[in-house]
């Protein structure tokens, strides 16, 4: 019961999602707190890292069916049952990102279609249905198909961890000082500094665009041409 | 029989004040360890931390008190108003020191983020207070009809 107090206020407070401009504490920082955990607490913790957050090239090479097999199995070592319902929603929301994805592709045959989760029959079974026979039971299907038919990946991506975040600081807000707040603080931090690397990507876009213009105004440019013919 | 009864009012007289400890161990750890997490993660207010961790031993010196006040040549007569005054008194100074240990872990907590509501966080810890200084008071009158 009282195991994880310590660490649980030994981490710091992570502010709400789009107001995070910067980590409040470093990976490395993060890493040594969680060694006061178990190392069964720790192991699970890595499993459920690795669910909620994949490394994508470990699965480029699984086809969606062979990419669900391995899902179930590694879900079947998470013990915490609040904690695999957390993922089991992450994936309900890929799922139906999944289907608008493929369908937009051209996608006929709704048997191609492989997911997880609660509605993955009534996907198939209304495939050619614009919501999918879910309007009324999944409120998020509505927003993620406006921003996917506004071509706008980088606000479908916003929206799909807002969503993610707001159910893992539910989970927090209501497991006070337990392993699924901590795993919750974990998940969630790793969402921040996955937005702040986008932004950090922005940013070296925007400094590659300020650098070619700068050489451009300044004439180094055509000196260096000049220099190499 | 005679012996048991006599036995159960020799409970009823410790019990206020071991059971009153064991809760203020169990509030005061879970506090505590809130508080150490909270001196790694903060420069400065250390020392309100601690402060609130040591919140839940108020019931151990409760327990003291009702023992004080319980104590007295112990016969059969006795006995039984003694272990009833004593044992619920005792659980209920338990169940109070533990459960504000929870609620000073959260106000160490919040107040590490903000803390600027540091007073009002502590206002449940205080409520909590208020339920164990109930048991104890209305212990101490009851304690008065107890043959001597």
């Amino acid at each position: 019961m009282s195991d994880y107090y310590t660490l649980m206020t030994a981490l710091p407070w992570l502010p709400e999602l789009e107001q995070c401009t910067q980590l409040p504490i470093s990976r490395i920082a993060l890493d040594r707190r969680l060694t006061m955990l178990s190392d069964e607490d720790s192991a699970q913790l890595a499993k459920i890292e690795a669910l909620f957050h994949p490394i994508i090239d470990h699965y480029l090479r699984l086809t969606d069916k062979d990419l669900i097999a391995q899902w179930k199995a590694d879900m079947s070592k998470v013990e915490s049952p609040v904690m695999l319902e957390l993922i089991n929603y992450q994936m309900e929301l890929k799922t139906l990102l999944a289907a608008l994805r493929c369908r937009a592709a051209g996608l006929d045959d709704p048997s191609q279609f492989h997911g997880v989760g609660r509605w993955v029959q009534l996907i198939k079974k209304h495939w050619f249905e614009p919501g999918f026979g879910l309007d009324r039971v999944c409120p998020q299907l509505l927003q993620l198909q406006r921003l996917m038919s506004k071509e706008k990946p980088m606000l479908l991506e916003q929206y799909y961890n807002q969503q993610l975040w707001m159910s893992l600081r539910q989970t927090e807000h209501s497991h006070h000082f337990s392993f699924e707040a901590l795993a919750c603080f974990v998940l969630r931090w790793a969402i921040a500094e996955r937005c702040l690397r986008y932004d950090g990507d922005k940013a070296v876009g925007a400094f590659n665009n300020s650098r070619s213009v700068l050489l451009e105004l300044s004439g180094l440019n055509q000196q260096l041409l000049q220099g190499n013919n | 029989m005679d012996n048991l009864i006599i036995a159960l009012g020799w409970a009823g007289l410790y019990g206020p004040m071991a059971l009153g400890a064991i809760g203020s161990m169990i509030g005061c750890a879970l506090a505590g360890q809130a508080a150490c997490g909270a001196l790694l993660e903060t420069e400065t207010g250390h020392g309100r931390y601690i402060g609130i961790a040591a919140m839940p031993s108020s019931q151990s010196i409760y327990g003291i008190v009702v023992m004080f006040a319980l104590n007295r040549e112990i016969t059969v007569d006795n006995a039984p108003g003694l272990a009833a005054i004593g044992l619920l008194c005792g659980l209920a100074l338990l169940f109070s020191a533990a459960w504000q240990g929870r609620c000073c872990a959260s106000a160490i907590n919040v107040a590490k983020i903000r803390p600027e509501i540091f007073g009002m966080s502590l206002a449940p810890a205080a409520i909590v207070e208020g339920f164990a200084v109930f048991a104890f008071i209305f212990a101490l009158v009851i304690s008065a009809g107890v043959p001597a």
